[in-house]
């Protein structure tokens, strides 16, 4: 009798669990995309970034970025040749430096420019940080199909933002956002993010390929990882002016 | 044209008036044509109307739903033409080749509400399908450093970031922009009452419609400032309203003319019905038939509707009048007369319509101009089609209508009319000598005004003086310098420092041109960020250097709009104003940009650097220099050799002493000239003379001893466009136009003229009155300061084709009562009673046509009117003077034998 009172209560335990995974609040939802997407402790990665204009012109430039955390990022140009070594820091509370070399020269970039295009990318500022969406956006909406949560999500009271909405779809299985789609200040689609070639790298779920659209200019940006290092134990005086400007 | 239709029509009203339609022709030459067609229209009536209402039903709903109006100026030149060319590549290349502007005038545009405004506006405009992007206070590029030392590359007000802005934040924003070059009297009024915001438009865009909707989404948002839209799209989109408002109010205007005209001339409902309804399919044939064929309505062809009803009505008179010549022959108790009538009428219909015809088409084999040989396509097209329709589809629809005999008073004794032109005649034939002199110093005097003709384009000229658009332009100009783009192309790599110094020259060179306002370019940028790397808004001295600073640069609309993705040609762009004179400046700025050196090479200074290179870094710093001074004084006397001593004179050991010159510079203005500017300009002009990397031009470089043989050299070319460019490729070709289809014309009308009079002198005689009319129309457009634009060029041609007609059907009269025997003197006032009086009649109704388009919204078909009713009446009276004075003068044998044997007076 114990035993089968044991096995009824280890069922109904596990139905409750079932239930309570499937009822998962929307807002963890956003938080698993966040521990997904930002779960590497750091990376070293080569990006080959491909601008794509409407009329399918490529420019291809290179680039090492060191990422520690979410919230410190190094970023050296290597390609092309009259753009290699211009730098790019980012560090906590919106401080953000630029190095170039021909200057020989570190200045800090104003911290109100987030909405400013970086290099000549469909990325801004704003888009290269938030990878951290639940700090800034709660859901409005979530819906599941096909296996795909679709989140909207606004802006919480006393942030702001360049966007007025976004739509994310990530997968159900593994939190893992394959489409981001951005929404202007008069509620039209802007901007679209899709990750590509998601494989699963020393325990981390990575989109080798990121492509930005603005839908406005047809213009594109993709960032492909060429090369990659996770977890080395990157130290944060890498993280450092005096870093950026060797 | 209607000529020919109307009195086929007539014809057939009056055989059908005698019920002897079907078939008393004599059957030989044309008669016996005339028959075999009469008979062919007779027996397939049925299928005729029927084909002709499918025909009409069918254009009539192309004409609906595909008819489309195309006010872009560009499009009115070829693709081909160099000017329209670059303008097209430009709007590949930068995004967008065609401004809107708005304006927004308030007390203090700095007041927190009014920015919030002005954010609402360009985030409504960039919201908006055709744009391309928006420049305006709260969404323009700002380069500065901050308080900590950093560069801040961002928007000069963000409200995305600080939606709340204060009074207080609003007070230092004021002293900031105010303060700034860049966005004084470019962005911001001097006076800080009213701003700018920029519209670029898609290449894609349909100009007139998204200048539309950006003034109803503005208007939607209900503000209370005051609001002006400047710029060639809304000229454009007022244009479009205005031709739809003459094509509106003039069509009614014309038909209630016409139908005056007609009945006045028939007598009879049926009269006036049937010449209106014949010449309104013809309309929508015509019109149908070009939105079938995707050609728009355009300025010039606006006139179409209008001239096919308006000439329509002339020859109708011309032949009732005939007929009232001899009223017992037109209803006399036999067909015969009536045939005769006909088919004495047949050949000079065909041959009218054809010189009509061919006086049209001078306009295809004229012009340059895309519009202006449309205009000569569908014209003679609708000239055609009247024909096809006078002479089948009118004969077919009275041959079922029941015709009743009508009542004929037999006048007795000559009119009031026929009286007057008697007495002409006798005045003429008494002084025949001074009438042709006199006719000759009037031509003279009309030759004589031909230089003085104005050519003129400006899309600006169109409107009225107290249209909208003009106070717009005017507080846009008063402002912000003006309306109109101004585009110069540097091709080369952008990001090389000597192309970018050549950018910043050929800046401060239009700052200095009269007219000329808001020079932008990416060298303005590079130098604002290069003064906090380096101090001085000045160009770096190295590639490299402005490839880092561009890295901040990339991807801000501002720049994408004046260098090309590809960076291999960038953009230098400005405005400017209305009243100044275009010919002066765009011969100036090709002279600028034919003189600029494009071809440079690398050079290191040295201790031992030769002096041919200090000459130049001086002369080049001067001839800079020269601008910022002739920028706040245009009239300053003062040459590049004054400023040259001037900075030879604070040379020392190779180095230059930039701040002593330039305060000793500066003094070169009266200090009423000076502003707190000056300095720091002619400062930053005056850096590159003490660098050590140089760039130097070819004709320098190859004179030095140390030049390198098979150095790399740095190349670029300079063209410039802009719609003061293109108007005046538009003037050249109007003037072109002119004259080559008036030549093709006349030559076309002579042949007609003599297979018709079968005399190459009789031919040259009758040209004669209307060549009179050309020149004087000519000298009223010198004299009277009537511009050649886009419509008056059309009235030489359309006049001598129209007026032609008059010498027609003098000449043939006066021929047909000379062979007939009559003496000269006799025939000429026979003909003048008879043929004189119809011209009489037909001139007044030609007139009144005309001046229909008085009442027109456009300016240019305003002046079309009163010239081409004034020629009318000069032709007239030419006709009725000058012409026989000069058969009179002439020998009258010219007229054949032939013709004298089986002659008789008609």
């Amino acid at each position: 009798m114990k035993r089968l009172s044991a096995v009824v209560l280890s069922f109904l335990l596990l139905c409750c669990c079932t239930v309570f995974a499937a009822a998962e609040s929307p807002e963890q939802v956003l938080k698993n995309i966040d521990a997904v997407v930002g779960a590497p402790k750091d990376q070293n990665v080569k990006l080959k970034i491909m601008l794509v204009d409407r009329a399918g012109k490529v420019n291809i430039r290179e680039m090492q970025q060191y990422q520690k955390g979410t919230e410190m990022r190094l970023a050296k140009f290597l390609s092309p040749a009259d753009q290699k070594g211009i730098g790019f820091l980012s560090l906590p509370n919106d401080v953000m430096y630029l190095y170039q070399p021909a200057f020989k020269k570190v200045r800090a970039i104003a911290s109100h420019v987030k909405n400013t295009k970086f290099a000549g990318t469909d990325f801004t500022y704003e888009d290269l940080q938030s990878f951290n969406m639940s700090e800034k956006w709660k859901v409005k909406n979530m819906t599941e199909k096909d296996g795909m949560y679709v989140l909207e999500l606004e802006l919480k009271e006393g942030k702001t933002s360049d966007y007025s909405k976004i739509v994310i779809t990530a997968r159900t299985d593994d939190n893992f956002p394959v489409k981001t789609e951005l929404f202007d200040r008069t509620g039209k689609a802007c901007k679209t993010l899709v990750r590509e070639n998601v494989e699963k790298i020393g325990g981390y779920l990575i989109a080798k390929s990121m492509t930005m659209e603005d839908l406005k200019t047809g213009h594109k940006t993709t960032m492909e990882i060429v090369e990659q290092k996770y977890d080395t134990g990157l130290s944060d005086d890498m993280f450092t002016e005096r870093f950026l400007a060797k | 044209m209607l000529y020919i239709g109307q009195n086929d029509r007539i014809d057939f009203l009056v055989i059908l008036n005698k019920k002897s339609y079907a078939g008393e022709f004599k059957r030989c030459g044309m008669n016996s044509f005339m028959h075999g067609f009469s008979r062919f229209v007779y027996k397939f009536r049925m299928p005729i109307l029927a084909v002709t209402a499918l025909i009409t039903v069918f254009l009539g709903y192309e004409l609906a739903t595909k008819i489309r109006i195309n006010t872009d100026i560009i499009s009115y030149l070829p693709d081909t033409d160099r000017a329209v060319a670059l303008s097209n590549e430009i709007g590949d290349s930068f995004g967008s080749n065609e401004l809107a502007l708005i304006v927004v005038e308030a007390d203090d545009i700095f007041n927190p509400e009014v920015i919030k405004h002005v954010d609402l506006i360009t985030k409504t405009l960039k919201g908006m399908e055709g744009i391309s992007s928006v420049t305006s206070l709260t969404d323009v590029m700002d380069i500065k450093e901050g308080a900590d030392g950093s560069i801040e590359v961002g928007k000069l007000i963000d409200m995305d970031s600080n939606p709340d802005i204060s009074r207080e934040s609003t007070a230092k924003l004021r002293e900031y922009t105010l303060a700034k070059k860049i966005y004084r009297g470019k962005v911001i009024s001097p006076d800080g009452r009213s701003t700018l915001i920029a519209a670029f438009l898609a290449q894609e865009a349909r100009k007139d419609t998204t200048a539309k909707n950006i003034k109803a989404a503005v208007k939607a948002l209900g503000l209370k400032e005051k609001i002006y839209f400047g710029g060639t799209p809304f000229m454009m989109q007022s244009l479009t309203e205005l031709m739809i408002n003459d094509l509106i109010r003039l069509v009614p205007i014309v038909t209630i003319l016409i139908v005056i005209t007609l009945f006045l001339s028939f007598g009879t409902i049926r009269g006036v019905l049937v010449p209106l309804v014949s010449v309104l399919i013809s309309n929508v044939w015509v019109l149908g038939f070009m939105a079938m064929c995707g050609v728009p309505m355009t300025v010039i062809s606006t006139v179409i509707p209008v001239l096919l009803i308006a000439i329509g009505t002339a020859p109708s008179i011309h032949i009732l009048s005939k007929f009232d010549e001899d009223p017992q022959k037109r209803y006399g108790s036999t067909g015969e007369e009536s045939v005769n009538a006909f088919s004495e009428v047949g050949l000079r219909v065909i041959l009218t319509s054809l010189t009509v015809i061919f006086g049209f088409t001078s306009f295809i084999f004229g012009s340059y101009l895309t519009m202006i040989r449309e205009f000569g396509i569908f014209m003679s097209i609708g000239v055609f089609f009247a024909l096809i329709i006078s002479v089948m589809v009118i004969p077919a629809v009275l041959s079922y209508v029941k015709v009743g005999e009508k009542k004929i008073s037999i006048r007795k004794g000559p009119t009031f009319a026929e009286r007057i032109l008697e007495k002409l005649g006798k005045f003429v034939i008494s002084y025949r000598v001074p009438v042709l002199v006199i006719s000759f110093i009037f031509a003279v005097v009309g030759l004589a005004g031909t230089p003085f003709i104005k050519r003129g384009f400006d899309m600006v000229d169109f409107f009225k003086a107290d249209h909208e658009v003009k106070a717009t332009n005017a507080a846009v100009q008063k402002n912000f310098g003006g309306t109109k783009p101004i585009q110069i192309v540097f091709r080369g790599d952008v990001q090389n420092p000597a192309l970018l110094r050549q950018m910043r020259k050929t800046d401060k060179y239009l700052e200095t041109v009269e007219g000329m306002a808001n020079p932008q370019s990416v060298s303005m940028m590079i130098a604002e960020m290069d003064d906090i790397m380096e101090g001085g808004r000045r160009i770096p001295d190295s590639r490299e250097k402005v490839v880092n600073l561009w890295f901040m640069l990339e991807g801000q609309d501002m720049v994408n709009r004046l260098v090309s993705p590809d960076l291999n040609s960038g953009l230098i762009q400005a405005v400017y104003g209305d009243g100044f004179n275009d010919a002066v400046m765009l011969s100036d700025l090709a002279a600028y940009c034919a003189g600029m050196d494009k071809e440079f090479y690398q050079y290191s200074r040295t201790n031992t650097t030769p002096a041919a290179v200090t000459d130049y870094l001086v002369a080049e710093a001067a001839s800079t220099a020269r601008f910022d001074l002739l920028k706040r004084d245009r009239k300053a006397a003062v040459s590049d050799a004054d400023v040259i001593t001037v900075l030879n004179r604070h040379m020392k050991g190779g180095k230059l002493d930039v701040k002593k010159a330039a305060v000793d510079i500066e003094a070169m203005l009266p200090a009423e000239k000076h502003d707190s500017f000056l300095v720091s300009d002619i400062t930053d002009d005056l850096l590159f003379v003490n660098d050590t990397e140089l760039y130097l031009p070819a004709r320098v470089y190859k004179t030095l001893p140390d030049a390198v043989e098979d150095a790399e050299p740095v190349r670029f070319e300079v063209e410039h466009t802009g719609l003061p460019l293109i108007y005046q490729h538009l003037n050249e070709s109007l003037l072109k136009s002119q004259v080559e289809s008036f030549i093709y014309a006349l030559i076309f009308i002579y042949v007609l003229f003599v297979i018709q009079l079968r005399s190459f002198k009789f031919g040259f005689i009758g040209l004669v009155p209307i060549v009179l009319t050309v020149f004087m129309m000519f000298g009223i457009m010198g004299f009277f300061g009537i511009q050649l634009d886009v419509a008056t060029v059309l009235c030489g041609s359309i006049a001598l084709g129209i007026g032609i007609d008059y010498a027609i059907h003098f000449s043939v009269r006066f021929k047909s009562y000379s062979v007939a025997g009559l003496p000269v003197k006799e025939a000429v006032l026979e003909t003048l009673r008879t043929t004189g009086k119809a011209i009489t009649i037909n001139v007044t109704a030609v007139t009144m046509g005309f001046f229909t388009m008085l009442f027109a919204g456009l300016v240019p078909l305003q002046h079309f009117a009163i010239l081409v009713a004034t020629a009318m009446i000069v032709s007239g009276t030419g006709t009725l003077t000058t012409l026989p004075a000069m058969l009179l003068k002439s020998n009258p044998k010219f007229l054949g034998k032939s013709d004298r044997k089986k002659g008789e007076i008609k």
